[in-house]
């Protein structure tokens, strides 16, 4: 008899990629989030790298960077960075997230 | 449109505020334009699941027989997560299983919101998509027209303004009626649609025709954030997710982001049977406003209204009411233009109306009255982490077989509560829930 841990493994799990990759998403080619370095580099908590649910921001080297293509436009990035160096905007009409069972 | 275009009512937001006041103009012969910034109005959109009617259905009694929701909610469920435990409180009020079906409904955005739409535009409302507007237009101080920021010529005018962006306020905070947001004051939610046989729902949950399960999930189903997971049945999809506070992933943060958080939930011994063989269809994410009486942004300005999560108008207790009171809103917001537009005086003074119409109906009183429920159950997370799970210990113990004698295992018992519970600690907290969660 298996446990129920193993009987529950049978659950197929999907990484971020893979759900990122079942949204439709029609990409802009200009960002509509931008990072100011200056501000950003003085937070502390950078809560930004662990709210995102695209897992959009990534440090590297100390600085900050977000793939704007995968955003889901929840905006929690925009309300969490208190110190206000995340710029958002909604994309451009036409442009980002297309939710059909929202 | 030309730089002069000019129209009688403008509503940024094709969600369900916007659509409701835009009908409710439209009905009265205003001339009434909807500007969606999405590809058709929806697709920006998510919530939980269960749209809560009663308004809908003041306004289109047909609601029930045409309206493409997925299932009445006849059966709920609140529960606790502890470790790989559950303990659950379980409900299906015959009440709430025959007609009106407690104006619960389970739905998903992008058919219902585009169901409201076609209402509208059955009404004579225009709508306009693919058009996301970066700020409003000023002329004195007033707020007369919208532009997409690409060119004049995208501009149009209008004598009053509806703001129904939603729950990311960004023209709200452009116009200064609000401040930057305070973590506090957002939850952020998210949420898989998998597809499963309408037969194999249908089974595993006990539900019979259309009645559908709307099962939430406290305690360890979030980590100790301040929020709650979900699984609502659709058809022959279940909507499952998660919310919680943002300010929690300043201050709590365990180093799991929204995902990883959500991927816990559906391993749980508890949930994952419930998802077995349930295949993936869609992610989406969303903010939901928390913003509680006290911090509601200021609601008109000359020229302008602001309507459903975009003001904040959201019951963020228990009932977790938002399409209902987003409605309302809408609706009192069209009644407040007539006015003004009978008077052909837009001005603040005039939309003051709005803000009394909201404080003497549900939307404002129940606002009022849950505004301490969040931070209550901020500064008193034991009532969501510590107590439950001492109460499933409890339970464990007390239901454990063995040859103990059961007189022996309730001093034992009421030993692990002693060191565990401060009474008097514990009387206060009891209190505080009664007067602010209650």
């Amino acid at each position: 008899m298996k446990t129920l841990e193993q009987e529950n493994k049978q659950n197929k799990k999907l990484s971020i990629e893979d759900k990122l990759f079942l949204v439709k998403n029609k990409k802009d080619k200009i960002s509509h989030i931008t990072i100011n370095k200056k501000i950003c580099k003085k937070c502390q908590h950078k809560a930004c790298l662990i709210v995102c649910p695209a897992k959009s921001y990534e440090e590297n080297h100390g600085t900050i960077e977000v793939a704007y293509e995968n955003c889901l436009e929840c905006g929690s990035c925009r309300v969490i960075c208190t110190d206000g160096a995340i710029k958002w905007e909604n994309p451009r009409g036409g442009f980002g997230v297309r939710f059909k069972n929202g | 449109m030309s730089q002069n275009d000019k129209v009688e009512v403008i509503i940024v937001g094709a969600g369900p505020a916007g659509l409701t006041c835009a009908y409710s103009l439209a009905k009265r012969g205003a001339e009434v334009v909807v500007i969606e910034r999405g590809e058709y109005p929806g697709a920006k959109n998510m919530f939980g699941g269960i749209f809560f009617s009663s308004i809908m259905e003041k306004i289109f009694p047909e609601f029930f027989d045409e309206a493409p929701w997925e299932r009445f909610v006849g059966k709920r469920k609140f529960s606790i997560l502890a470790g790989k435990s559950e303990l659950a409180f379980d409900m299906m009020p015959s009440a709430f299983n025959e007609k009106p079906y407690n104006h619960s409904f389970i739905t998903l955005r992008g058919t219902m919101d585009g169901w409201l739409a076609k209402k509208a535009e059955g009404a004579g409302v225009s709508i306009i998509t693919d058009y996301c507007v970066s700020d409003f237009l000023y002329e004195k101080g007033k707020i007369v027209g919208i532009t997409s920021g690409s060119g004049d010529e995208d501009n149009l005018l209008a004598d009053m303004i509806v703001c129904a962006e939603g729950a990311n306020s960004i023209l709200t905070e452009k116009a200064k009626l609000r401040k930057k947001i305070d973590p506090e004051r957002r939850s952020i939610a998210i949420k898989e649609n998998m597809r499963l046989p309408q037969n194999v729902i249908e089974d595993r949950f006990g539900l019979a025709g259309r009645q559908g399960a709307a099962f939430e999930y406290f305690g360890e189903a979030v980590q100790g954030l301040l929020g709650n997971g979900f699984i609502y049945t659709n058809k022959d999809s279940l909507s499952v997710g998660v919310g919680f506070s943002l300010s929690d992933f300043i201050k709590n943060r365990n180093g799991k982001n929204p995902n990883d958080i959500l991927e816990d939930f559906k391993s749980h011994p508890s949930i994952a049977p419930l998802l077995k063989g349930a295949e993936i269809v869609e992610y989406m994410a969303h903010m939901i406003p928390s913003d509680g009486f006290d911090s509601l942004p200021k609601l008109y300005r000359d020229g302008l209204l602001v309507i459903g999560d975009a003001a904040g108008l959201l019951n963020t207790s228990f009932f977790h009411e938002g399409v209902n009171l987003a409605m309302a809103s809408g609706i009192y917001a069209a009644d407040t233009i007539m006015e003004a537009r009978r008077k052909n005086d837009f001005s603040s003074q005039t939309l003051s109306l709005y803000e009394e119409k909201l404080k003497d109906s549900f939307v404002l009183q129940d606002i009022k009255n849950c505004k301490n429920f969040l931070s209550f159950l901020h500064k008193n997370k034991s009532l969501i982490n510590d107590y439950p799970t001492l109460m499933n210990d409890i339970l464990v113990d007390y239901f454990r077989v063995s040859e103990k004698p059961k007189t022996a295992v309730k001093k034992e018992i009421f030993r692990k509560v002693k060191k565990n519970v401060k009474f008097t600690r514990l009387a206060r907290e009891m209190w505080g829930a009664w007067s602010n969660l209650i």
